[in-house]
């Protein structure tokens, strides 16, 4: 069975650990990413299968590393997790082709089921 | 002899002199001619006796000598022949037929005489002609006439006769002219002097006028506020009018007068179109003089008798602003009354107090605004500053949240231990009513959305009363229905709404503790009727620094003042408001619930969202007494006017 890879790119230490202890726990191998900038720089080097994205970081921003996954071949769903949910920049985020998003502070089972649904969509690609 | 009758007609001539000038000439010539004729060789009784008739006829005659013109020609000739058959006897009795002295008596009486006419003078000089050659026939023979030339004395006394004429006329006519230039120049005089003196009276008005303005434009910048406008103006207009009371109507658009200053009166006056003194001056526009008002159709006792004041009279001056009558100012009681005067003065000095005041409102509400920019910018960054901390609380309470669902995930599985479980969930709850907290706060700093989507406001109603399930029945609170006829449109976060509606039932309820009767009622109306009723509606200036343009709820409840909209009441029978309460009742973090229970955001944040929807929401206690009534103000969708 394949072993998936999630991204997670949030600037808040405590979520990155819960949700890397969450997809562990799943079986997923999870990249944790404290910024924009840094997560552009593991999208160079692996190739996560969904990514978990915060939108207000310092450096690059969640926007930033939308786009740039944009530009790559068959993009991976993204998962658009923000205190921001009611502002312009989550509507661009949307229109920058972002699978959903989720207002903060979320809760775990409708992160799992979001999660769970874009994976479906993923195996059957 | 020759010197007393040159004196006599010298005397005839002088004409106008006074009586008692006339007399004193009168004795110096009688004195003068006793001292001619009294010498050695013509000394004679009857020359005495003539001189004494001379004095008797020059008093009696010059007596009536200023009134000869007014006797008319018959008295005339008559004075004419008395004179000269008196001088003809007397040169006669004197000198005999032949004396020469006739000729010069005669010259002399022509030159003398004055007629009223040339044809009168003409037959003087012919009478006069006729006398003296009736003389020289008398006096001589035929052949002496002719031989000695006396004849020819005849045209000599006629062109004289007519020369004296001419020249008469020639001088009465000047005199005539002089007399009436002299009449003209008289009356031009007299009116040029009214005229100065109505002229120094306008003057004297414009500098009095000029006064009171400048003092009223000095004391209006030093004006705290346009309240203080009034009673200053009304200290100004009051002395210098001398008048008791002043009154200052403003008028609406109807045309009705309701009093904005009333001098001593504790009631405002309200006045109908039209009727009273104010009234008739408002519609015709000009200054209205009433120096008996009891006894004038137009005017209205029973303000006196509701203030027990006597009017005595009054004067009702329009205000008006490019045509239009903006109100009217009333004097009343002045001492003497009030004069076309002081109408006029007031006239004129009404468009100036117009233009003083328009200055004055426009001022103050200038820096009404800009106090109230001031603010919204301090507001603005503090609604900034609550937006960001508010997101930045959210990434620890998701921290705090997801920790604490993956522990009692990890305790469900291993012990499942209750009372951990207990703690775990606690700290859930708690995240969750810290987010409900923040998002609360959120409402406050976001900008208000230009369009919604249309909905039936009655079914909003019915379905947010449906999440309540059997709530109130279990509480024993009957519900009263009572729904304005559909559609009903209105554009609205439909959750938004249905939140602030929630609210309202929820906080009926709470007010209920022991069962009662929640109405609910939803009813057309239009902002303005609202506004109207409820005067103490605000429009939550918190909106006003949220949003982009500056003042755009008021603008927008301006616009739509007319505009149709829809009321939702909430009436419950619990105990009503408190004054306290009433006055907080908006606030955030106001609550009267127990600590714990309440965030105190609910009303706050209601009173946003239905804010930037443009509407109104309104509490107050029922008028029955027992109960209050929560009102929310929506505007109708176009569908639905």
């Amino acid at each position: 069975m394949k072993t998936y890879e999630i991204l997670v790119v949030d600037d808040e230490k405590t979520i990155r650990a819960a949700l890397r202890r969450l997809f562990n726990a799943k079986g997923f191998i999870v990249h944790t990413a404290q910024d924009g900038a840094d997560a552009i720089n593991i999208l160079r080097d692996s190739r996560p299968d969904i990514i978990l994205l915060d939108l207000g970081m310092p450096r690059s921003d969640g926007l930033d590393v939308l786009e740039e996954v944009s530009l790559m071949a068959s993009p991976p769903p993204v998962l658009v997790l923000t205190a921001y949910a009611d502002t312009e920049r989550a509507q661009k985020a949307r229109s920058l082709g972002a699978r959903k998003i989720m207002a903060k502070p979320f809760e775990l089972d409708e992160i799992e089921r979001e999660v769970d649904a874009a994976m479906e969509d993923v195996r059957e690609r | 002899m020759y010197v007393s009758v040159s004196f006599w007609t010298t005397m005839r001539t002088i004409g106008d002199g006074t009586p008692i000038f006339r007399l004193l000439i009168a004795l110096i010539l009688v004195l003068f001619s006793i001292f001619v004729t009294v010498s050695p060789e013509r000394a004679s009784w009857s020359a005495f006796l003539m001189i004494g008739i001379y004095v008797l006829l020059v008093l009696g005659l010059s007596w009536y000598e200023s009134a000869r013109r007014k006797l008319g020609a018959p008295a005339s000739l008559a004075i004419y022949l008395a004179d000269v058959a008196v001088i003809t006897y007397t040169i006669y009795s004197l000198s005999g037929w032949e004396s020469d002295l006739y000729l010069a008596y005669f010259i002399v009486i022509l030159l003398s005489v004055k007629g009223a006419n040339m044809r009168h003078n003409i037959y003087v000089g012919l009478t006069t002609c006729g006398i003296y050659g009736f003389l020289m026939m008398r006096s001589s023979p035929d052949e002496t006439l002719l031989s000695s030339g006396f004849l020819l004395r005849l045209p000599f006394l006629l062109i004289i006769s007519i020369y004296t004429t001419m020249i008469s006329a020639r001088l009465g006519e000047s005199e005539e002219s002089l007399r009436q230039a002299n009449v003209q120049l008289h009356e031009a005089n007299e009116r040029l002097e009214e005229k100065v003196e109505e002229r120094t009276y306008v003057l004297q008005d414009f500098v009095k006028q000029l006064r009171l303005m400048n003092e009223l434009i000095r004391s209006s910048f030093r004006a705290a506020d346009l309240e203080a406008f009034w009673p200053m103006l009304s200290d100004k207009l009051k002395d210098f009018l001398g008048c008791e009371r002043v009154t200052f109507f403003v008028q609406d658009e109807a045309g009705n007068l309701d009093s904005i200053y009333a001098d001593g009166l504790a009631e405002p006056i309200h006045l109908e179109a039209g009727s009273g003194i104010a009234g008739l001056g408002s519609k015709i526009k000009r200054a209205v003089i009433s120096n008996d008002p009891y006894k004038d159709p137009h005017f209205h006792p029973n303000v006196d008798e509701a203030s027990g004041f006597k009017t005595y009279n009054l004067m009702a001056c329009p205000l008006i602003r490019d045509e239009e009558v903006t109100g009217v100012a009333e004097f009343l009681n002045k001492k003497g009354g009030f004069s076309q005067r002081d109408m006029a003065f007031l006239d004129r000095l009404a468009p100036e107090l117009q233009i003083i005041y328009d200055k004055l409102k426009g001022d103050f509400e200038r820096e009404q605004m800009e106090t109230s920019l001031r603010e919204a910018d301090k507001l603005s960054a503090l609604g900034r500053l609550m937006a960001g901390l508010a997101h930045e609380i959210k990434n620890p309470l998701t921290g705090i949240l997801a920790n604490a669902q993956l522990m009692m995930r990890a305790c469900a599985k291993r012990c499942g231990a209750d009372e951990e479980m207990e703690i775990l969930e606690g700290i859930e709850t708690s995240v969750r009513h810290c987010d409900s907290l923040v998002k609360g706060l959120l409402i406050f700093s976001r900008k208000p959305k230009k369009m919604h989507d249309p909905h039936d406001f009655n079914e909003v109603v019915e379905k947010s009363l449906k999440l309540f399930g059997k709530r109130f029945e279990l509480d024993k609170i009957d519900i009263g229905k009572e729904y304005a006829s559909a559609p009903l449109d209105v554009r609205c976060n439909v959750t938004e709404i249905q939140q602030v509606i929630v609210n309202l039932l929820e906080n009926g309820r709470q007010a209920m503790n022991g069962g009662g009767a929640l109405k609910i009622k939803t009813r057309r109306t239009t902002m303005r009727d609202f506004r109207r009723g409820h005067p103490d509606a605000r429009v939550n200036h918190r909106n006003i620094k949220a949003s982009a343009r500056p003042l755009a709820g008021q603008e927008r409840l301006r616009a739509s003042g007319e505009a149709a909209a829809v009321v939702l009441d909430v009436e419950d029978t619990g105990p009503g408001l408190s004054k306290e309460v009433l006055a907080h009742l908006f606030e955030p973090f106001f609550t009267t619930k127990a600590p714990g229970t309440g965030t105190g955001l609910g009303l706050s944040v209601s009173w946003e969202i239905v804010n930037q929807h443009g509407g109104l929401l309104h509490g107050e206690n029922l008028e029955d007494g027992g109960g209050s009534r929560f009102s929310l103000v929506l505007p109708l969708g176009k569908s639905a006017i």
